[in-house]
Order: C-alpha cells, then sequence, then structure tokens
C-alpha cells in the first residue's frame, strides 16, 4: 500500500536521507528504526509531505505522491501522528479530534469516530474540555493517536510513540497500537526501542545515516548479530 | 481635572477604544496565524472610508448602509494580496516580508493619492450631527454607534474562532502549523480568509471612522501607528490581548489629553509603547491565541 523508492531529501543543502526504499503492505505493522540522527523523522516528513524529495518516489494506494502537499496526502488516507505530536496545545482535547476530521470523508463519519476513540482511550473523555497543553505526556500521547484515528486512517504512521513515556505507558501505547491495526489500518511504526518495537510488528527496516542497512521480518532481524550488537547491546 | 473632565474624557476614550480593538483584533489575527506584521492595514482601513466616502457622496448612501459594502471588498481585496503576493514569500525572513507589507501600504496609498488626490474630506449626515446628552455628560451619535458595532464586531468574530469549525481550524492553524498540515488543513486557505478578514476588520474601523474625522489618502499612519501599541500591549497574537488593549489605549489618551495638552497624548502612548517594551514585552496578557 506504501511504497517508498530511492527516496533522497534533506534540509537546505544537507542531504540525509541517501536511497531509502520500503514497503509497507495492506495489514501490516512495519517498524522502522534506527539511532537518533539516522533518518527516521526526515523519512516520514518527506512520505506525509512535509518537505520536498529531492528525488526517488513515494506511492500510497498505487497513486504517486511524491511532493504533494500534505492535505493531498491526509486525504488519500496516509495519517501521521508525528513527532513530538504537533498538537493544538491552546485548544481543548475535543476541540482537537474535531480538527482530526478535517478532511471531507473524516468530517462525514465525525461522531462514529469520536465514539470510537473514547472507547480506546475513556481518560479522553473526562477530559474533553481540557486544554491539551495542560495534560501529562501520556495523555497528550493519546490525544496525539486520537487525532490520528479521526482522519480515518488506512495508513497510520507513529513516530516514536512511546518517546518520554514511563515503561508502564508504553506497553498500553503498544497494546493500543495492537488494537488499532487489528481494525484493518495499517502501521508503520518508527522506534528507538528497538526490541519493543520488533517484538510485535511483522517487519522491520533498519535506517543508519540515511540509508536502509537491514531488512527483515521481525524474527530475522531480531536474530541478527549486528543489530544486536548495535541496538540491544548484546 | 474635575470629576466631570475625567468622566467626560473616560466616555470619550473608550468609545474611540472600540476602534482602536477591532483595528488591532485584524492585525494580531493576521500576525498569530501567519506570522505577518501586516503595515498594510492602515491603509486598507483608508480604502474602507473612501468606499464609505463615495458611496455617500454619489449616491447618498449612509454610513452604515455601505459598512457591509466595504467589509466585503476588502476581504476580497485582502484575499486577493494574500494569494497574489505574500502567498509566495511566506518562506522568506521575517524582515522581508515586513518591507513586502510596507510596500503594499506605499502602493495602496499612492494609488489612493492618484485617484483621490491628498485633499482631506469629510462627509456631513444629517442625522448624526447633534450629540446625545446624558445628565452633564455628551456623547457624539457617531462614536457611540462606531463603539456598538465594534464591539459587536469583535464579538461575532470570537464566536466565529470559537464556535465555527472554520474559526477553528484558524486557531488550530495558528496555534501548530505542522499538526495542522497533518490534519490535511489547506494552510493557504486559511491564509487568504485569515488575511481578508484582517481586510475587511480594518474597512469596517475604516467606515465607522468617516462619519468622525476628515479622510486623506495618508490618514492611515496615524491609525496603523496606535494599533502596533495595541497589539504590542495585548501580546502579539492575542485576540482578547488586542481587544482589552485597544480599549486601555483610547482611554489612556484621552484622559492624557484631558491631563495635559492635547497635543501630549500622542506622546503618552508612544511613552506606554516603550515601556511595555522594556517591561513587558509579551505584552500585559502574553502572546498566543
Amino acid at each position: 500500500m506504501l511504497k517508498v523508492e530511492n527516496l533522497q531529501s534533506g534540509y537546505g543543502q544537507i542531504q540525509v536521507l541517501r536511497d531509502v526504499s520500503l514497503e509497507v503492505k495492506e495489514g501490516e505493522i512495519v517498524s522502522l528504526l534506527g539511532a537518533n540522527g539516522a533518518g527516521k523523522t526526515t523519512t516520514l516528513r518527506t512520505i506525509s509531505g512535509l518537505i520536498k524529495a529531492w528525488s526517488g518516489t513515494v506511492k500510497f494506494n498505487d497513486v504517486l505522491i511524491t511532493n504533494e502537499p500534505p492535505d493531498f496526502i491526509v486525504r488519500r488516507g496516509l495519517i501521521q501522528v508525528p513527532e513530538g505530536r504537533q498538537l493544538f496545545t491552546d485548544m481543548t482535547v475535543l476541540e482537537n479530534l474535531e480538527l482530526g476530521a478535517y478532511t471531507p470523508s473524516a468530517r462525514k463519519n465525525l461522531k462514529k469516530n469520536l465514539e470510537y476513540c473514547f472507547e480506546l482511550f475513556p481518560i479522553l473523555k473526562e477530559r474533553i474540555k481540557q486544554p491539551v497543553g495542560t495534560m501529562s505526556g501520556g495523555q497528550q500521547q493519546m490525544v496525539a493517536i486520537a487525532r490520528g484515528l479521526m482522519s480515518e486512517p488506512k495508513l497510520l504512521i507513529l513516530d516514536e510513540p512511546s518517546i518520554g513515556l514511563s515503561p508502564l505507558l508504553t506497553e498500553q501505547v503498544f497494546d493500543t497500537i495492537k488494537e488499532i491495526s487489528k481494525t484493518g489500518i495499517s502501521i508503520l511504526l518508527v522506534e528507538q526501542n528497538v526490541e519493543q518495537a520488533l517484538s510485535f510488528s511483522d517487519r522491520g527496516y533498519v535506517l543508519e545515516n540515511g540509508s536502509i542497512v537491514l531488512e527483515g521480518t521481525s524474527d530475522e532481524l531480531l536474530a541478527n548479530e549486528d543489530l544486536r550488537k548495535a541496538y540491544l547491546g548484546m | 481635572m474635575s470629576l466631570w473632565l475625567f468622566i467626560q474624557s473616560l466616555i470619550d476614550g473608550l468609545l474611540m477604544g472600540g476602534i482602536y480593538s477591532i483595528m488591532a483584533i485584524g492585525l494580531t489575527l493576521i500576525f498569530g496565524v501567519m506570522g505577518i506584521i501586516n503595515f498594510a492595514q492602515g491603509a486598507l482601513m483608508m480604502l474602507g472610508m473612501y468606499v464609505t466616502y463615495w458611496a455617500f457622496t454619489l449616491a447618498g448612501i449612509d454610513p452604515y448602509l455601505s459598512l457591509p459594502l466595504s467589509a466585503i471588498a476588502l476581504f476580497i481585496l485582502g484575499a486577493l494580496i494574500q494569494k497574489g503576493v505574500l502567498e509566495r514569500v511566506m518562506d522568506a525572513p521575517d524582515h522581508n516580508i515586513l518591507l513586502i507589507t510596507f510596500g503594499i501600504m506605499m502602493i495602496i496609498e499612492n494609488t489612493a493619492l492618484v485617484l483621490f488626490s491628498p485633499d482631506f474630506r469629510s462627509i456631513t449626515v444629517p442625522w448624526l450631527s447633534e450629540t446625545i446628552k446624558m445628565g452633564d455628560y455628551v456623547v457624539s451619535k457617531p462614536k457611540l454607534i462606531a463603539f456598538f458595532i465594534s464591539m459587536s464586531v469583535a464579538l461575532l468574530l470570537y464566536w466565529f474562532l470559537q464556535k465555527s469549525y472554520l474559526g477553528k481550524a484558524i486557531r488550530g492553524t495558528a496555534n501548530n502549523k505542522i499538526g495542522a498540515a497533518l490534519v490535511g488543513i489547506k494552510s493557504k486557505r486559511i491564509n487568504y480568509i485569515t488575511f481578508g478578514l484582517g481586510a475587511a476588520i480594518a474597512a469596517i474601523a475604516g467606515s465607522l471612522m468617516t462619519p468622525i474625522i476628515s479622510i486623506s489618502p495618508s490618514i492611515g499612519h496615524t491609525f496603523i501607528l496606535k494599533t502596533f501599541v495595541v497589539v504590542v500591549l495585548g501580546g502579539l497574537g492575542n485576540v482578547l490581548g488586542a481587544f482589552v488593549g485597544g480599549l486601555i489605549i483610547g482611554v489612556s489618551e484621552a484622559l492624557a489629553g484631558a491631563a495635559f495638552s492635547g497635543t501630549l497624548n500622542e506622546l503618552v502612548i508612544y511613552v506606554i509603547f516603550v515601556l511595555i517594551l522594556i517591561f513587558r514585552p509579551k505584552g500585559i496578557f502574553g502572546g498566543g491565541s
């Protein structure tokens, strides 16, 4: 469903991505792994149209979306829960979720999707009127994921959803992602937490200095000597 | 200063403050959403004045009836300025955009000079000429009407931003650009609607001022400077701050005019401006929406 081929991009004169190719198939959970500064977030930003690709292509459900504006990409059902969450912190939980349903098709199902989000995160229903900026990190992450779900994703991209969360909360977030995936939404998960990410995804890619250096099923990657040495310290 | 003079000045200042409030709301809205400091806001106000002036002079249309015309005309012009000019330079450094809005101001003013001549013009509307007496105090009719319409515009805008879906999208864009892009909000569309709204509000302020003062193509200067003071006082990008700031500056100006000589009131305003910049650079209410 998502097919990235030979993607190159960066900021200003500085190239970050060199020939990144990856794929997410219908219904899969795929992890994109790598250390800080490896280019994970840059890859996601280029896919979502936040920064321009220098060359290469991004196809989503066979539609070429390379360098299309973000709203074009969102309307096709490719939704990103970005690094740093990028929530509307001055606005309430409800307003954040309402704006998640900005595309015309998502707006039609706003009420139904809102119910689903509250089912997934009951705490958000209690805090409906609270300004998001005053919430804890874990609750903000819930708002971020819920806002993404309000957009009716076909593919949900999550950029380090566990960052800054306690182990317990991290586990909850991962459980929720699994639940979301069961409804038929494909997931591309970016993580530094290699073991946890691989333990629950189907396949994975490892990014280093802007290039994919390893790819395979999660079991293959977990068994890989180099990966174990580099990321798991074993 | 006698108590009478104090209260009379308070009334006058509050009424003028309403106009300053909406001028500042227009400016601060554009800044909050796009980060653009719009120097042309005063020139747009001036155009609103001329719409009302010509509608009255040529067609005998009452100044308050030409208000919607003035607002719609300037909304369209504002949206076109954003779409045609500013959208192309949104990624440029701030000072470049500042120079461009300054340039737009010069173009509008000089076009107005050519078309309308530098003459000062004013309109005399018979039913507005008498003042209203409230006990010992006198209130000018057009100022009172201007105040109430300004307050209504401010309330309407507040309702629009808080309750309507488009208003929420505008606030969302002001709050977090990346977040807005990732929920599918078309920033370009939000930008030209916002600039159009800002221009329309300036036009309303201009139309409301037309029965009160003499107008000329360069009349925008005094207003844009005062508007900057109000916006800084309320916190850049803060709509509520702009509203309250406008009333504060209106009252300060009138009280200073009463306490000192008439020419010193401007000085007082800019002294306030400098003091805010030194002691409360984020405004009395802080920035943000």
